[in-house]
């Protein structure tokens, strides 16, 4: 009995013309960009120039709409996950798809976090990947730093060397100094991102989105959810709401829920669009599953490839 | 004058069966009735045993399991070799099980680590297998066991040919207590191949939907082995197969083991060792010794489970494997528990983590894996009594009193995956225990039992060494490039050197470019095919070709 979950990607996955690429005669896509411009004011496809991707608030607003229509299209084609799991903001259109949030709900809520989070650390701050190092390793280095510098924030947990910090710009270029001299990271990349997120620096953020999210009347999950910041299978929209304003100023725990999803089950993974990391971090964590990537392989050969699997 | 029972248990025992009388036929119980039945069978509060072994899982059981209501079955206390499915956790969150004791939870051990700090689960112990195996008959004895048979006649003598493994051990433990076996069957027939199990051992067999899930984990692919496992397999058999003797031994799963299997026909051949080392094995069958087998290394096997895909192979060597009057092999988890602790001179295996005082140790925070096999085999039993030439030679006292030891080899790559050092200050097991609130730290094997640690720089005998510090040294002086290893300073390396406390490859006659992926017997699941004769019929997932 392989069970299967949908993998909805976060901030970084994002690419210019990402939404204009889709077919928009494609109906499910036409519901949402209908949507979307009666909630933004703005056709869709005026979203995802290179310019307007500088801002979080376009980035999150494109991966939420892409991730809708990719988890749709899916569905209707009569791939069934058994559970759902977004990446950061990606746990939005995870929320969509899993029917606990409107398509328009989750638009009015990103649009809400992505605004504060623009604004809350304009400059000076930022995120970087690493890669090579042991969580434990990690750790002592940052408690290390931490004593005589700038604080830095574990931001991702992703895999079990695969890690993203958050804190200001100037301590993290020295932190990724350090790193370089005392072990043995095999890659250190500052990300093109000026706001540290998942950490208490945002905290201020998650209670303006705790307040509007409570707001809402939400649905009960037609899918498990893998949280973000508890590393936990969610089965309430009570408790669903919590991680979607609470996951914010909090470490994403990755590794956590997938290898959870991994052990409840999981031996198929497919990621939505725009797909590429999740599934790359999926392969090398879970060999034994099969991942398949929406934009590598196309909606259709991903539903025929599923259906064959359930066969098997 | 005291109105005491004495026949309680025989009593309750009588009572259950009689309010399934409805449900069955003798001691088949029909597959539509297995959830009611597991509810009048089993009472709130009993101790359950789940096979959960390593390879053979009975599924249809535990999915029942899960399916009874908690309202009328709750506070189980579970006892299991292995947490593999998700429903052996589900039940603790259905309120059906509240605490459990058991080996191992590898396929689990985030699941039981979240569920333990979230309040869902309690757990009593993490044991090895054999002592998991001892406190069936003493504190843990169970109320009912579930448990997977192959086949089973009406009456309820039952066939669990190659993957016998421990439900020997846990019916007796059952039957024997007035506790309710039952036994789901992948089909009820009227002449089994053999009896492995009497039927008035058992109470029920059930037919189940679908045959019992069983996992290929004893299979290794050749074509993963690198340059470096083969350096240090060859760093094994020649600094402590060859230099002991060893004659009989258990190997641990992992490549470094894989590839000592597939060099013994190449490599030790040429060292003129066939017949002096190697011939008597307690380990499951792994496919990567066939080439071993087939060369006349091996005079015997044997096993504690099976391994899919090796059943007609092994019915062809009965020569080499235990196999009974059908043909097919019969293993048996208890005995090959205490065969591996007991009777043979050397256990190896690798480990992920290493302290200075070689204490070794596989967690990772926020896992809880457990141990399984390995803590049994990889110490010295003290108890111990015949002797052996490989046995002898850990003796370094005069001391007329003196004894010898196992021998217990951690094979480690001194850094894992080329990034997270192996040889470490301090065990993550500390923090683990803290995290999880164990009573003791997890550790996998202690550093007092290891005689012999071998690295991709070479051996270090530290059964040798006199007094800690020597016993860190040695350490150090194989422990490359890590905060441990850049310790050692030249002179003490040479010292060590010189008492033969420590070899480097060129101290054995073995230079490092000799380690090449063609000294192995085979490259890939195809040659070991081709070596079986077509006997060998590995899993889908390794038929890459």
């Amino acid at each position: 009995m392989k069970k299967t979950t949908f993998l909805f990607p976060g901030q970084g996955s994002q690419k210019p013309g990402m939404l204009n690429a889709l077919d928009a005669s494609d109906p499910v896509t036409a519901e949402i960009f209908a949507q979307t411009y009666e909630e933004l004011g703005q056709p869709a496809t005026a979203l995802d120039s290179e310019e307007n991707l500088q801002s979080t608030v376009y980035v999150q607003i494109c991966l939420l709409i892409a991730g809708v229509i990719s988890g749709r299209q899916l569905l209707a084609k009569g791939v069934k996950p058994d559970f759902v799991a977004g990446h950061s903001v990606g746990a939005f259109a995870a929320a969509v798809i899993g029917g606990v949030l409107s398509f328009k709900q989750a638009l009015a809520l990103v649009k809400t976090r992505g605004t504060l989070m623009q604004n809350a650390y304009p400059q000076g701050y930022g995120m970087a990947a690493l890669v090579g190092l042991s969580l434990p390793v990690l750790n002592n280095e940052i408690c290390v730093h931490n004593e005589n510098q700038s604080t830095i924030y574990l931001a991702n947990i992703n895999t079990a060397d695969q890690q993203v910090i958050a804190g200001r710009l100037d301590s993290i270029q020295r932190f990724i100094e350090t790193l370089k001299q005392n072990t043995s990271i095999r890659k250190a990349k500052v990300l093109n991102m000026s706001v540290p997120s998942h950490c208490v620096l945002l905290k201020d953020v998650s209670e303006v989105l705790k307040e509007q999210i409570g707001k809402l009347i939400l649905g009960e999950p037609v899918f498990g959810y893998a949280s973000n910041h508890s590393g936990r299978l969610l089965k309430t929209s009570d408790a669903i709401r919590e991680d979607l304003w609470k996951s914010v100023a909090c470490t994403v725990q990755w590794h956590d829920a997938t290898t959870l999803l991994y052990e409840l089950g999981t031996r198929i993974f497919i990621e939505t669009n725009p797909s590429g990391i999740l599934s790359k971090m999926a392969e090398s964590a879970f060999p034994d599953a099969d991942v398949l990537a929406v934009q590598e392989v196309g909606t259709g050969p991903v539903s025929w490839l599923w259906k064959s699997f359930q066969a098997e | 004058m005291s109105t005491k029972s004495w026949t309680t248990k025989r009593d309750e025992k009588a009572r259950r069966i009689k309010s399934i009388a409805h449900l069955t036929e003798g001691a088949v119980l029909k597959t539509e009735n297995i959830v009611e039945a597991l509810e009048h069978l089993i009472m709130p509060g009993d101790k359950v045993v789940l096979e959960g072994d390593n390879q053979k899982q009975a599924d249809f059981l535990s999915q029942a399991l899960v399916q009874v209501s908690a309202g009328k079955v709750n506070k189980l206390h579970m006892i299991m070799s292995s947490i593999s499915r998700p429903e052996h956790l589900d039940i603790f969150e259905k309120g059906i099980a509240e605490k459990i004791d058991f080996s191992f939870a590898g396929p689990q051990s985030l699941r039981v680590s979240q569920m333990l700090e979230d309040g869902i689960l309690k757990i009593g112990e993490i044991h090895t297998y054999l002592e998991l195996y001892g406190r069936l008959f003493v504190d843990l004895i169970p109320n009912v066991a579930l448990v997977a048979a192959d086949k089973a006649d009406r009456f309820g003598n039952l066939y669990t040919g190659p993957n016998t493994e421990e439900t020997p051990a846990i019916v007796e433990a059952t039957a024997f207590k007035d506790g309710i076996v039952i036994v789901q069957v992948n089909e009820i027939v009227d002449e089994l191949p053999r009896v492995d199990i009497p039927a008035s051992w058992v109470d029920f067999v059930v037919e189940s939907d679908k045959p019992y899930q069983l996992e290929a984990l004893f299979t290794r692919d050749p074509k993963h082995i690198t340059e470096l496992h083969i350096l240090i397999a060859m760093l094994t058999i020649r600094g402590v197969y060859e230099k002991h003797q060893v004659k009989s031994l258990n190997h641990g799963i992992g490549f470094n083991t894989a590839a000592i299997e597939l060099l013994l026909p190449t490599y030790a051949e040429k060292l003129g060792l066939k017949g002096k080392i190697a011939s008597n094995w307690v380990l499951n069958p792994h496919p990567t010794l066939i080439p071993a087998i087939e060369s006349g290394w091996v005079d015997t096997i044997h096993c504690f489970g099976g391994e899919v895909g090796m059943e007609q192979y092994v019915a062809a060597r009965p020569d080499v494997f235990f196999t009974g009057k059908d043909g097919s092999l019969r293993s048996n988890r208890a005995f090959a528990q205490v065969a591996g602790q007991y009777a043979v001179d050397m256990f190896v295996g690798s480990t992920l983590q290493m302290d200075r005082n070689a204490n070794s140790s596989t967690v990772v925070s926020g896992r809880l894996a457990g141990f399984g096999g390995a803590p049994n085999m990889g110490h010295d039993p003290h108890g111990r009594r015949h002797s052996s030439p490989a046995w002898l030679d850990m003796i370094t006292s005069k001391d007329p009193l003196a004894k010898g030891r196992k021998l217990v080899v951690q094979t480690v790559e001194t850094f894992q995956n080329g990034n997270t050092p192996v040889f470490v200050e301090s065990l993550d097991a500390v923090e683990v225990a803290k995290q999880a609130n164990l009573a003791i730290a997890p550790v996998m094997i202690y550093g007092d039992d290891v005689t012999h640690v071998v690295t991709e720089e070479g051996v270090a005998y530290i059964y040798k060494a006199e007094g800690e510090q020597e016993r860190r040294d040695a350490l150090s002086a194989v422990a490359g490039v890590t905060t441990v290893g850049t310790a050692s300073n030249a002179t003490t390396i040479q010292s060590l050197r010189d008492k033969g406390i420590v070899a480097y490859p060129q101290d054995l006659g073995i230079a490092r470019t000799e380690a090449k992926r063609s000294l192995l017997a085979a490259q890939n699941v195809q040659d070991i095919v081709e070596w079986s004769k077509g006997l060998y019929n590995p899993p889908a997932k390794f038929k890459n070709w």
